[in-house]
């Protein structure tokens, strides 16, 4: 009996052990993806190929709060959504019409102007937040030695319930894999090259490959910026402002 | 201590349990090999671009250093880059919309109409172009000029012309000939006060509304021998200035409009209406309290509010009070039938919107209350509010290129309603085939009958029209 106490303590120590590293693993991820002392503002060019062949070009201009948890969004192209517009407050988010004049609530986990990405793409990360470590393996992706974690939610306030990703070891998420409840992949994504700006690390480029409809999504950042913005970027009437 | 080893083993392989991810099974190129490689272009679509996409069989095969991005700072993105990197820019749009419409003036269903059924066809042609210079003379200072033109009348109007100048991003103001949306409803834009129109007494001998805006009537109120068409002509002037408060902010405004004011040269106070709306906007609900006056116009107070429930559905709810402080020139609109006409009215709605699938289904609803017995004609709308109790619904789904959708308004105290069945195909680019069956049905002197947007009054028609739109 005493010996089974004994292998029990052990196990628990290993089990907060491998839990803490999870954890920071992820802390690891979210830092190198959040911008919490400064504001982020960058270009995203999106390049969907369609499952009927068509592709088409979004661009958007993207302005983060990442230490308010807000963000803007000013579409660029295609002409016949130009100057619409979504801004996001911690869990709220509002989409602008300039043909209506109007704001409408939409949803974090509703597609980006059709695309393969979602409203929640454009956030913060906060993996080490919502997600649990379930698992974790190292492995060889490419020539990129990884760490591949599963996730599962603790909350339901995510876009995805499971998860799968593959963290380098810089800590820069190289490959995501998003799940349903049910466990039916739903999306890839795909970070193959990583850009630094003023000391801070994000995507080039990445991919993101919709399971179910087979369409890809290319997504280019490009203009990086972390100065200070103005307070009223992240207001409605901004919106209005800027769009033309 | 065996037994203790085997218990250590066993737990931790419970902990590896979880599905075990075989890179052979489920990663990127397995899955994308399975991809058509050749996205050869359709040539068809209005987004396209020539740019290619990453190769995507070499993703991780080659190690990609992080680089570092230091030459292209002087292009990154600000807001004052965003709005004065193009300085000048002209856009057009235009639209073109011919069909055929079949339907009668007499149906059977609907009670008092004549045995004799009367049916009536009517082709359709219409066209409408806009062309839109947007000046950004510095992050300060911009013009928007819009001119549109229409066939077949060749009216052409300015229907936008407003300057806007920021304040050290503190302050917005906006001068001009605007569009202004307050309010939330679609359905029945009750709370966006400034596009409500003043009651004109103008009857027929037979009883029948002939207020400018309504059936094509036009007059000329101000007598600058240009007709005042109050429901489709841009005709607003506006001063509005806006204080962003955290997400929303108050925005105050003075507003006239054509037929408000004699002489456009020299305005009096009393041509101009005031107001302000405040937006309160938090993550868990959206509040905006406003009120509007004008001397020609009752007294109007509004607050709407709106939140989202479980991550998806959209409810919204307004309520308003007009006051009469002329206590004068108070007619109702000729459908009305014998109320007591009362300086203070109310009126209230509630409402929902909800989408799933990726929005591919949307699904909306709302109750309205009108209290107010006059100026009940709004501004763009052939159809004013109706007194009494309204409900509506829409609903839509689309499948691919195919869209089918049914819209629905229907005031209970008069037994009015209309009814809009629809369907629409993009089947070329730019061009959409569209067949709807618009009804209207309840009792014959309901405000639906009174107000029929069609031509010929019919009751009911089935409608088949092409339209070809785009911009640049």
């Amino acid at each position: 009996m005493k010996y089974k106490l004994i292998g029990i303590f052990f196990f628990l120590i290993l089990f907060s052990l491998f839990s803490q590293d999870n954890r920071e693993i992820l802390q690891q991820v979210d830092s190198l993806a959040s911008y919490m002392d400064h504001d982020f503002a960058a270009e995203y060019t999106i390049i969907e190929d369609k499952a009927s062949g068509e592709r088409s070009k979004t661009v958007a201009a993207v302005f983060r709060r990442d230490s308010l948890e807000k963000y803007v969004i000013i579409v660029l192209e295609p002409d016949i959504s130009k100057g619409q517009g979504y801004l996001k407050v911690e869990g709220t988010l509002w989409f602008y019409d300039p043909e209506s004049r109007r704001y409408n609530y939409t949803s974090s986990s509703d597609r980006f102007q059709n695309t393969n990405a979602r409203n929640s793409d454009f956030t913060r990360s906060t993996l080490s937040q919502d997600y649990d470590v379930v698992n974790r393996q190292q492995v060889q992706l490419g020539v990129y030695p990884c760490q591949l974690l599963t996730l599962e939610a603790n909350n339901n306030d995510v876009t995805y319930p499971k998860m799968k990703i593959w963290v380098d070891e810089n800590y820069l998420v190289r490959k995501t894999e998003d799940y349903s409840l049910s466990g039916q992949l739903l999306r890839t994504t795909a970070f193959p090259s990583y850009q630094q700006v003023q000391g801070r690390y994000l995507p080039r480029q990445l991919l993101m490959v919709d399971a179910l409809s087979r369409e890809r999504s290319q997504i280019t950042i490009s203009r990086v910026n972390f100065n200070d913005l103005p307070d009223s970027t992240f207001s409605k009437q901004f919106l209005e402002t800027v769009s033309r | 201590m065996k037994k203790s080893l085997l218990w250590i083993i066993y737990l931790l392989a419970l902990c590896n349990v979880f599905p075990q991810q075989d890179d052979d099974t489920l990663n990127l190129q397995d899955l994308l090999g399975q991809e058509n490689n050749d996205s050869s272009l359709s040539g068809e679509n209005e987004n396209e671009t020539n740019e290619d996409l990453i190769d995507l069989d070499d993703l991780f095969n080659s190690n990609q250093d992080v680089q570092t991005d230091t030459e292209n700072q002087d292009d990154s993105l600000s807001v004052d880059s965003l709005v004065s990197q193009n300085p000048f820019e002209l856009s057009a749009n235009f639209s073109m919309q011919g069909g055929y419409g079949w339907g009668g003036k007499n149906l059977p269903h609907l009670p008092g109409a004549d045995a004799a059924e009367e049916y009536e066809d009517l082709t359709l042609l219409k066209m409408a172009s806009a062309l839109t210079l947007d000046f950004r003379i510095s992050p300060e200072l911009r013009v928007l000029q819009k001119y549109s033109m229409s066939f077949p009348n060749f009216d052409t109007q300015v229907t936008e012309f407003f300057m806007d100048y920021n304040v050290h991003d503190k302050l917005y103001m906006r001068f001009g000939r605007q569009n202004l949306t307050w309010g939330i409803s679609r359905y029945y834009p009750f709370t966006n006060l400034s596009a409500r129109l003043p009651d004109q007494d103008d009857y027929d001998d037979t009883g029948a509304d002939i207020t400018p805006g309504f059936d094509g009537v036009q007059d000329d109120v101000n007598g600058d021998g240009v007709p005042d068409d109050y429901s489709e002509d841009a005709d607003s002037y506006s001063m509005k200035f806006n204080l962003p408060m955290s997400t929303g902010g108050l925005e105050l405004l003075f507003f006239t409009r054509n037929a408000f004011v004699e002489n456009l040269d020299a305005p009096t106070s009393d041509e101009v209406g005031y107001g302000f709306n405040y937006n309160f906007a938090v993550p868990l609900f959206d509040f905006s309290c406003g009120t509007f006056y004008h001397k020609q116009l009752n007294w109007r107070s509004f607050y709407t509010f709106n939140t989202t429930l479980l991550d998806r559905l959209e409810f919204y709810h307004e309520a308003l009070m007009s006051y009469d402080l002329e206590g004068d020139d108070i007619t109702p609109l000729n459908y009305e039938t014998g109320l007591t006409l009362d300086p203070l009215d109310f009126s209230v709605n509630a409402g929902f919107y909800v989408d799933f699938f990726d929005k591919k289904m949307e699904l909306s609803g709302e109750y309205f209350y009108c209290g107010e017995e006059t100026e009940l004609a709004i501004k763009g709308r052939t159809v004013p509010l109706i007194w009494g109790h309204n409900v509506s619904g829409y609903i839509s789904y689309k499948w691919g290129k195919l869209k089918v959708s049914t819209q629905l308004q229907y005031n209970i105290n008069q037994n009015s309603g209309v009814v809009l069945p629809g369907l629409q195909i993009n089947l070329l680019p730019k061009m959409s085939l569209n067949l709807s069956v618009p009804t209207i049905f309840g009792v014959r002197d309901g405000a639906y009958y009174l107000h029929n947007p069609d031509e010929l009054n019919r009751e009911a028609l089935i409608l088949f029209t092409v339209k070809i739109s785009g911009g640049i």
